[in-house]
């Protein structure tokens, strides 16, 4: 396959940006190489370890097996966006807290999974809930337990709201 | 988490959120991935099709047509040898002679990742082609195959003590049994990569090892440079346990594609090549014998094992495949007699606790195949035999008894075990609980650090540490602000970098806390002298009746402030006072220092599917005082998951007909997701060691896969002897059993 280039515009972390990109590129090395966020990170490249989770127009997705182009138009949210005026959001201090997060290579995944699934529940998670929701995050350090404790604790502090 | 705060306290136990939560939990830690270096290249590895035979021809004239082509470099050109690849034989970086299905032959150097692993693609290699070998027995059993010279296998390893013949002729009970354990992979999420460029002959490698230090002076090694000449950074790094210890072969390759393009390289290792070309866990194939009287007293073992170590091994200590349970208990007698038998498969090396939890799978699955068979509890046939101290000498501290004996209270084993046949089965779901122990060793060594604090107050530590994700950094802050008496939030770090730090072990082998940290504590005891004698004169009062508590200098006894360590500071006219110190522990003539664990597991086993879930589990440990329980706690969990993916999914599938990988894929090598793991629950034993915090990293996965095993055959009645258990074994006996 012969590189060809795409202008590719959408919304990252709120703001409207645009690149010219190679077509064969996947969203996550583009949002890490062109646009130097490297929250997102790789750890398998094939939608198995979901390392690479951002926020595509509110849902959590696996940048490494979507094609830049495929974002055109639409919004895409990385752990970098999540913060408040450079403070981390309430879900991140949760997870440094609970010490959800060992070598934390896969933490901005799990942050950004958690957030996908808070955002799109309309009531408090039980635990088999959110296990479920997040098995698509692998944390190999073996946080789980700890992670568990961060999201249930955030959707608990939410619905208290 | 709330395990540890439940528990009565004798004094206050240290819980801090990590001292870099923040940027890892913001995305702006910089792992090596992330770095963006001016002019940068990327390399690609291209590797051996065949398993085992000699590379005659390398065809580079399609690759270099790639778009984006800047380099090859393979075999043919660069024989440089990775001396820490293979403890006994040569292993070259780039094998002329190649030993398994993706041995590297060559890298490809190109402008963007993209035309690098287009091109890698399109060499072709010619080979002569050698007999080979895919397992234990053919390798044995082959005496036209030379995967080296030399031999091809190590051992005998004999470790032996007692008369177990004798043993075995006069116990009333003998036992006979045969386990396994798979191939496995260390999978840290981050996989492989490294980045290098020259400055003239000075070389730079911001690297994901394990240890800077060990990494730099690896590579200054096999380089042919002085150790000064190189710099390793490594600030972030997605875990290893094991498979980034030190110098790595790419960190070689990306020095070397450097060296020859006069641009930064980045190796970068795909997961599947993380898989193939990064080592992983040996298998083991294990023969023993264990002899025991009525009363359950064990009088002896016997272990005979051959172990997979495919095609080279990293593993530290010559034939130490098995080792650990001698340590367990106290015996008349030990007889163990290990082989390393190398295949043409992918190499083995460390894997966190590298010999631990396969040893420990066997015996302690045997222990309870032993308290069955005598109708004794598992937790007392355990409390019969424990080790109290070693054959010859004594240990500097053991919590042994009170992990087994708290544990089994704390996890209610009393009111949960009974008899398999009287566990009942609801609605078709077996449950059942288990338990196994596990020690290991903890050792003392050559610490470094660099202590001081400066005129605002702060506190700085530095040490050469990586923190992989142990939480290193983070202990070595709490030891030096618990030792000085000032707050951890006004403590700062430095670390990760051979050029800023000295010299720290590197995170292997359990060593941090207690080789770096000993040293970091001994610079604060002497930092905290020196602020004390400048409030003696500050104040007229003798310095034995200060002391400093939460950055505040305060007197003895009555607890009034006197000043801050900030004032402190800028009335002794010092900008900054600095400790560098360099500690050497030794352990006494006769002494071991050890660290214990006894774990507790109860799972369901659907009779239907096969299916085995993990619905509770307890770890009591021993590992002296806990520097920071909140980490510790995480650090014992972790181990628990691993060795959870270990019993019930992981294995790697070696191919049958040229032992290449089949499943190099986290899609097909299935690691433990958060819907196998259960509630864990962590305690720690109040032991006070002489020499301060013992290791932790390392044991927690040693017990975890016989204590699952045992549970399993308290649900069901039937005993699983492979690791992983696989549903079809035990569908296969519960049959049977009908
Ligand atoms: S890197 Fe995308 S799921 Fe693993
Ligand atoms: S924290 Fe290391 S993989 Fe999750």
């Amino acid at each position: 396959m012969e590189a060809q280039t795409f202008e590719l515009k959408f919304k990252l972390n709120g703001k409207e940006v645009n690149a010219l990109v190679d077509t064969r590129e996947t969203l996550l090395d583009v949002i890490r190489d062109t646009f130097g966020l490297t929250g997102a990170k790789k750890g398998c490249d094939e939608a198995a370890c979901g390392a690479c989770s951002v926020l595509f127009n509110g849902h959590a997705v696996c940048s490494c097996t979507m094609l830049a182009a495929e974002a055109h138009g639409g919004s895409i949210v990385t752990v970098e966006g999540l913060s408040v005026n450079g403070e981390p959001a309430s879900l991140q201090k949760a997870f440094m807290e609970s010490d959800a997060l060992q070598c934390g290579f896969c933490t901005s995944g799990q942050i950004i999974a958690a957030a996908s699934l808070l955002d799109n529940a309309d009531r408090e998670l039980d635990d088999n809930e959110i296990r479920e929701g997040m098995s698509g995050n692998v944390c190999r350090c073996g946080a789980y337990n700890k992670i568990l404790h961060a999201v249930s604790e955030t959707s608990r502090k939410r619905k208290a709201k | 988490m709330e395990a540890v705060m439940e528990r009565q306290r004798e004094k206050p136990h240290v819980s801090e959120p990590r001292i870099d939560a923040r940027e890892r939990a913001m995305g702006l830690a910089k792992y090596t991935a992330d770095w963006q270096v001016k002019d940068m290249l990327y390399a690609r590895i291209f590797t051996s099709t065949v398993p085992h035979g000699f590379v005659k021809g390398i065809d580079s004239s399609e690759a270099a047509k790639t778009p984006g082509f800047v380099d090859i470099v393979s075999c043919l050109d660069d024989s440089t040898v990775w001396q820490a690849g293979e403890r006994e034989h040569e292993r070259r970086v780039f094998a002329d002679h190649v030993r398994f299905v993706g041995d590297c032959i060559g890298a490809v150097t190109a402008t963007t990742r993209i035309a690098a692993r287009k091109a890698a693609s399109l060499v072709g290699v010619q080979y002569e082609e050698l007999p080979a070998s895919f397992t234990i027995e053919s390798t044995l059993g082959n005496s036209q195959l030379k995967i080296w010279d030399n031999g091809n296998f190590l051992g005998p390893l004999k470790f032996e003590y007692g008369d177990s013949e004798e043993e075995f002729s006069k116990s009333q009970v003998v036992l006979e049994r045969h386990y396994s354990t798979s191939r496995l992979h260390n999978v840290p999420l981050e996989p492989a990569i490294s980045i290098a460029w020259w400055d003239g002959d000075n070389l730079t490698v911001v690297a994901a090892t394990q240890s800077v230090h060990g990494c730099r002076n690896g590579i200054a090694k096999d380089l042919g440079l002085e150790p000064e000449k190189v710099r390793v950074i490594g600030y972030y790094k997605g875990g290893g346990f094991g498979n980034k210890i030190n110098s790595m072969n790419y960190d070689l390759i990306a020095a070397i594609c450097s060296r020859r393009t006069g641009k930064p390289v980045m190796v970068e290792y795909s997961r599947e090549d993380e898989f193939i070309n990064v080592h992983g866990r040996w298998s083991t194939d294990q023969d023993l014998r264990m002899a025991a009287d009525r009363a359950g007293k064990i009088n002896a073992v016997e272990v005979k094992a051959k172990c997979d170590i495919g095609a080279y091994t990293r593993h530290i200590k010559r034939g130490h495949f098995i080792e650990g349970p001698e340590h367990y208990y106290s015996t008349e007698a030990w007889n163990a007699e290990i082989y390393g038998v190398y295949t043409n498969t992918p190499a083995t090396g460390h894997m966190r606790a590298p010999p631990g939890p396969q040893s420990a799978f066997s015996v302690e699955s045997m222990v309870d195949e032993l308290a069955h068979e005598l109708g004794i509890d598992p937790v007392d046939m355990r409390l019969k035999n424990f080790i109290r101290n070693p054959p010859s000498g004594r240990f500097t501290s053991n919590g042994f008894e009170e992990c087994i004996i708290k544990g089994a209270e704390e996890f209610g084993w009393k009111q949960r075990w009974k008899r398999p046949e009287k566990q009942r089965n609801k609605s078709g779901i077996a449950t059942g609980v288990g338990v196994a122990i596990g020690s290991w060793h903890s050792g003392l060594g050559h610490g470094e650090a660099i202590v001081s604090v400066d005129s605002s107050g702060t506190l700085e530590v530095n040490t050469g540490v990586v923190d992989i994700g142990t939480g290193a950094k983070t202990t070595m802050a709490l030891i030096a602000s618990g030792e000085v008496g000032i707050p951890y939030a006004d403590t700062r770090v430095i670390w990760g970098d051979t050029e800023t730090s000295p010299y720290s072990v590197g995170e292997s082998g359990s060593r941090t806390t207690g080789f770096t940290g000993t040293a970091v504590r001994e610079a604060s005891r002497q930092l905290k002298a020196d602020l004390l004698l400048i409030g003696e004169k500050l104040h007229g009062i003798s310095s034995s009746k200060l002391e400093i508590k939460e950055g505040n200098l305060i007197r003895s006894g009555n607890g009034s402030v006197l000043s801050s360590v900030r004032e402190l500071m800028q009335a002794s006219g010092n900008g900054r006072i600095t400790k560098s110190v360099t500690t050497e522990p030794t352990l006494k003539e006769g002494e071991e220092r050890f660290v214990f664990a006894a774990h507790f597991a109860e799972v369901a086993v659907d009779l239907e599917t096969g299916e085995v879930k993990l619905t509770d589990y307890l770890a009591y440990h021993d590992s002296g005082e806990i520097v920071n329980r909140l980490t510790a706690e995480s650090q014992v969990q972790g181990g628990i998951v691993m060795g959870i993916g270990m019993a019930l999914t992981e294995k790697l599938l070696i191919s049958k007909t040229d032992g290449s990988i089949e499943n190099p894929s986290l899609l097909l090598y299935r690691i433990p997701n958060m819907t196998q793991i259960p509630k864990i629950k962590v305690f720690f034993t109040d032991t006070v060691d002489p020499y301060g915090p013992k290791s932790l990293g390392e044991i927690p996965i040693i017990p975890v896969t016989a204590a699952i095993g045992n549970a399993i055959f308290n649900a069901t009645g039937v005993r699983l002897r492979n690791l992983p258990f696989s549903r079809e074994e035990l569908l296969g006996e519960l049959k049977d059993r009908k």
